[in-house]
């Protein structure tokens, strides 16, 4: 007979306690876990400990959700940066090529050559094609899933809901822009400015002047959809008390 | 805690990621948000657990090709954030070492353990509490802890903290036994 826990003895059942209050085993060692509990003293001590651990963990949990509308607005803007440095690595190297034949296909970054390059979208077509061999009805069940994933993701047609990035729906234009940042430590904020404008404007034109009054002036010729993030991070700075753009 | 999405929901995610569909990257970004933000607090306080979940979902876009599905995906998506924030930790951990302040921290924290807290070994009386135990604990032990209440297998464990299944076990199982060595001080300390 085939043993459900490794050795069916007490060290086995004792390792399995934190799987076991967390949830995360199939139904019949859980059901052996229970059945070793109920004759076991030390277990039941310890399976006390546990649950008082990992709910104490779990109860400490404030909502997130501004933070992560915040940082997925962040993310994006990060994100498209990111792509602008390769693509921009990639015309470069397009130009340095001295011919246009010579430009291979390998020579691009990855991220760019998709098509049936994915491991994961070839595991998946496999699965589907291995349980079309076995089992044809399911297999062109998950073939046809696959499909209508990957095409949909392929048109942009997934619905994307309040996830849409409020970048895609800003107009990038190249302004002119003041803000005010009235803070009760100048210097220290003005230094802090300069590395978040490197951040967002790391080839914009920009000047940070200290006004004798107290705060700072930030001036920057840039993208208009990076400001508001701009403004998020100066807000942060724990000497600022207010920002305003002119 | 438990993921709002499914496996599969999120496969399909990643099945959108890999044909450069922004959208399918903000619902993952979504999705896996409050898990991985909350294990970045602990891992790396709140001054870094932001940046450290972008950088995550950042190389998440830039290496989604690297998945294969062997694991799942907020493991493999767990394992990034793992390493991401080791490299912070063993930064730190430098900078301490050269202005040697490492030992100092440590006095310091076990004064507060003696000072700030009272609590009976084998319940945890309050959430404050547990969280300043955390703290006491090593890198490799905290992150074993959390990833178990994250509801992780010993596998999952081990594909996350890049070590072999029976090696996560054993880990969690010091891990717990530190932490409860760590509450028995307090206690006695404080009595």
């Amino acid at each position: 007979m085939t043993k459900i826990i490794e050795n069916d003895d007490h060290e086995d059942f004792f390792e399995l306690l934190p799987l076991y209050v967390n949830q995360s085993l199939d139904n019949a060692k859980m059901l052996a876990i229970e059945k070793h509990l109920k004759n076991c003293a030390e277990c039941q001590a310890e399976l006390a400990f546990e649950k008082s651990l990992q709910e104490s963990i779990n109860a400490n949990e404030t909502d997130v959700t501004e933070i992560s509308q915040r940082n997925l607005v962040k993310f994006n803007a990060q994100l498209d940066r990111r792509l602008t440095e390769v693509s921009r690595t990639e015309v470069s190297r397009t130009v340095e090529l001295p011919t246009e034949a010579s430009v291979a296909k390998s020579d691009l970054p990855a991220r760019r050559n998709h098509a049936g390059g994915s491991p994961l979208l070839e595991r998946i077509f496999d699965y589907g094609r291995s349980l079309l061999t076995y089992r044809p009805a399911i297999g062109a069940l998950a073939v046809g899933c696959c499909a209508v994933v990957v095409v949909s993701a392929l048109s942009g047609s997934i619905d994307s809901g309040d996830t849409q990035s409020p970048l895609r729906s800003c107009e990038h234009v190249v302004k002119h822009h003041e803000l005010r940042v009235v803070t009760t430590n100048s210097d220290s904020v003005s230094g802090s400015a300069k590395d978040i404008l490197q951040e967002y404007f790391p080839d914009a034109e920009s000047t940070i002047e200290v006004l004798d009054e107290g705060g700072i002036v930030v001036s920057v010729t840039g993208d208009t959809c990076m400001v508001p993030l701009l403004v998020n991070d100066l807000e942060k700075l724990s000497s600022v008390n207010s920002v305003t753009v002119n | 805690m438990a993921l709002t999405s499914s496996n599969d929901e999120l496969l399909a995610m990643m099945a959108g990621i890999c044909s450069e569909d922004r959208n399918s990257m903000d619902r993952l970004f979504t999705t896996m948000y409050s898990s991985l933000y909350r294990f970045a607090v602990r891992m790396v306080g709140e001054n870094e657990a932001e940046d450290l979940v972008n950088e995550t979902m950042l190389e998440v876009w830039m290496h989604s090709e690297s998945f294969n599905g062997e694991s799942k995906v907020s493991t493999w998506i767990f394992g990034i954030l793992r390493m991401l924030s080791l490299k912070r930790y063993q930064k730190q951990s430098a900078k301490k070492r050269d202005k040697k302040e490492l030992a100092v921290h440590e006095e310091e924290l076990a004064e507060e353990l003696a000072q700030g807290m009272q609590t009976d070994a084998d319940t945890l009386a309050t959430v404050e509490e547990i969280e300043q135990y955390l703290e006491y604990l090593s890198d490799e032990h905290k992150s074993v802890i959390l990833l178990v209440t994250q509801g992780y297998t010993y596998k999952e464990i081990g594909v996350i903290e890049k070590c072999p299944e029976n090696t996560a076990k054993t880990r969690v199982f010091h891990a717990r036994k530190k932490l409860k060595e760590i509450m028995k001080s307090s206690v006695s300390t404080t009595v």
